[in-house]
């Protein structure tokens, strides 16, 4: 199993907003977790990305136990082991598409390795913006970015925050489809959160976990 | 390490996304660090400067008037004189024995504003000075030159020059008395290197003619027929100073009161007529360095508001960080970093503007007073000024950094 979670229980100020008795997902199990705003996805992918630790359960990521981990191992673990690709916040402003890429390198303790970077660049057709700044990418290259930096330290999951729902229908069909080449490529686990029912018909339905929300 | 580099890069390309707030806080730091280094250094020299020129002289005897217009004229050469002495007055003073040792000077004409020096060989160990070229000055109107007094006259052993009255460079001539060099001195390092030294009777030689002209003209003029002999008789000879060395340091504290009351001449001393000086001085210093560091201070506050600014701006970057694995004191550190970074190259320009500023300086007061000073020098108290710069520039952005620490990053990004 990557992902091995029982009595789960999350939410905010002693509010539960999600529960699980137990939840799993195994390696190559491409996820969805699909649910109307409010439902409590981000605060489950946050939990999986360990950013968020939740008011009581256990958590096994990997065959790391994650909810006993204290707070700067959760933040190594998360560089190395999972990529996240979001909404809107996809880039460092201040920094070029490549050292956006090369940071990511460098903050998961791993050497920065500028073929690597250029190779994955091209590999997503964004090869020519190298050296441009976020700002002057538009919302689908600037995300191509993000899903590039996600996948670059070949993490064994990838958490996807409302990966489509900014796009057009094209957009997030392409979106979408580069999100499953890359987890396959790399080797990576796909979680995608949304309430996008557009791409609900790319994973197995037996894969598709809906949220309701525990209000 | 790793971890230092990587948050000194960001800290980099932060700054440089914003080039207007990053330069304004640069230069306004640079400009109160360069400001006091530049005051340091020049002060830092004067009092050097003016301490190798007292050179253990404990007591200055001279015609009444300013104590510290006395020491100035007499001990750095740099004001005119309060006036002569009689010599015979002089000797009974000298010769006590609180006195071992005293130097007579005979001020009143320069070489192209070179003061001329009447003197004895003595007055050269005050200094340590030693002949380089030549000889001592032995005959009337030979003289011994300084080096700088070499180096900037180009004076060479032989040559011929006439004195100008007075300590200007606009004083009329005593051509039919030219002095001829006979000895160059070794630099000092003091203010012997700016004098032309040559025997008292040489300027008794020269003033006691161009007095008995001026006389002649008067008597001639007047019709009297009184004429005076060429030369003043022994008696009435006068110098402009004695420099005084006391016998034993018990003397300073009833020597001068007992000069001052029971003869015409007055009796001041360097030690206390500098400290004096400094403390004039130093209203104006101190002005200039609260002003320099109340400008460090407000550049300290540029910084504090700049990344308090763009704290507010860069939340959700600093979130992202977090989320591509960065600890709270990584992200803690970018910010710092940018203080650090912000100070730095505000010291290294600082330092730089600093000392050039002293060099202007020093070279303008050298022009007037013929005081060599120098910004090329380097003054251990400079490191303070940089040290405070530093320290001020990272605490700025201790409390900015605290509060990225702080936030929380599902919140941050549940906002983005
Ligand atoms: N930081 C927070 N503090 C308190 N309550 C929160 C916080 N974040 C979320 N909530 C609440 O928790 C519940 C679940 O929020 P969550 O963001 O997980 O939903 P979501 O399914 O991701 O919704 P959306 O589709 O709008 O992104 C909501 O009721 C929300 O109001
Ligand atoms: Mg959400």
């Amino acid at each position: 199993m990557l992902v091995s979670i029982t009595d789960l229980k999350a939410g905010y100020g002693g509010k539960t907003v999600i529960a699980f008795d137990r939840l799993q997902i195994a390696r190559g199990q491409h996820t969805l977790l699909l649910g109307p705003s409010g439902s409590g996805k981000t605060t489950l992918l946050n939990i999986l990305a360990a950013l968020a630790t939740p008011m009581t359960g256990e958590i096994s990521i990997d065959n790391v136990r994650v909810d006993t981990l204290s707070e700067s191992q959760r933040d190594h673990f998360r560089g190395q082991k999972i990529g996240l690709v979001m909404q809107r916040l996809h880039l460092i402003s201040a920094l070029s598409v490549r050292d956006n890429l090369l940071l990511a390198q460098r903050l998961a303790g791993v050497q920065a390795n500028g073929k690597c970077v250029n190779a994955i660049l091209e590999k997503l057709g964004i090869a020519n913006k190298f050296h441009v700044y976020p700002h002057q990418l538009s919302q689908g290259e600037a995300q191509r970015v993000a899903i590039a930096r996600a996948v670059l330290n070949s993490p064994v999951m990838i958490l996807a925050d409302e990966p489509t729902s900014a796009l057009d229908d094209a957009n997030a069909e392409a979106a979408i489809a580069l999100l499953f080449a890359q987890a396959e490529d790399h080797g990576a686990t796909l979680v995608v959160a949304t309430h996008d029912a557009r791409i609900k018909s790319r994973f197995k339905s037996e894969n598709v976990i809906a949220l309701k929300g525990a209000a | 390490m790793n971890a230092i580099t990587t948050a000194f890069s960001l800290a980099y390309a932060y700054l440089r996304e914003r080039p207007l707030a990053t330069l304004l806080n640069v230069i306004l730091l640079s400009l109160g660090v360069g400001t006091i280094i530049a005051l340091i250094l020049i002060l830092t020299q004067a009092e050097d400067r003016m301490e190798r020129d007292v050179a253990g002289v404990d007591l200055v005897i001279g015609a009444k008037g300013s104590p510290l217009q006395l020491i100035l004229s007499t001990v750095f050469h740099v004001d005119i004189p309060t006036g002569n002495i009689p010599m015979a007055e002089a000797q009974t003073i000298i010769s006590l024995p609180q006195v071992r040792r005293a130097i007579p000077l005979a001020l009143g004409d320069s070489y192209k504003t070179f003061r001329i020096i009447g003197t004895e060989a003595q007055y050269l160990d005050l200094y340590d000075a030693k002949i380089a070229s030549g000889k001592m000055w032995e005959k009337p109107l030979e003289a011994s030159i300084g080096a700088e007094v070499a180096k900037l006259t180009r004076l060479k052993i032989g040559d011929k020059f006439a004195g100008a009255h007075g300590l200007s460079e606009s004083g009329e001539a005593h051509a039919d008395h030219p002095y001829q060099v006979v000895g160059i001195l070794a630099p000092t390092g003091t203010v012997m290197d700016r004098l032309v030294l040559t025997s008292l009777d040489s300027i008794w030689l020269v003033h006691a003619h161009a007095e008995a002209d001026a006389k002649a003209e008067n008597a001639r003029k007047a019709e009297t027929a009184e004429r005076t002999e060429s030369a003043e008789p022994e008696q009435d000879k006068e110098v402009t100073a004695y420099l005084i060395q006391y016998a034993t340091p018990l003397a300073a504290a009833s020597f001068p009161r007992m000069v001052n009351a029971s003869s015409s001449m007055q009796a001041a001393a360097p030690a206390m007529e500098t400290a004096r000086l400094f403390s004039l001085i130093g209203v104006g210093v101190t002005t200039l360095k609260v002003f320099a560091a109340i400008m460090m201070l407000c550049a300290a506050l540029g910084i504090f508001i700049g990344l308090m600014n763009t704290l507010n701006d860069r939340q959700a970057d600093l979130a992202l960080l977090r989320v591509l694995g960065a600890t709270r004191g990584m992200v803690c550190l970018t910010i710092v970093a940018q203080g650090f970074a912000l100070g730095l190259a505000a010291v290294i320009l600082g330092v730089f503007l600093g000392h050039i500023g002293g060099e202007w300086m020093g070279q303008a007061i050298a022009k007037t007073h013929r005081i060599p000073l120098t910004g090329w020098v380097w003054v251990g108290e400079e490191w303070l000024v940089i040290g405070a710069a530093m320290a001020l520039s990272v605490l700025a952005a201790l409390f900015p950094a605290w509060r990225a620490y702080r936030d929380a990053v599902p919140e941050v990004l549940s906002r983005a």
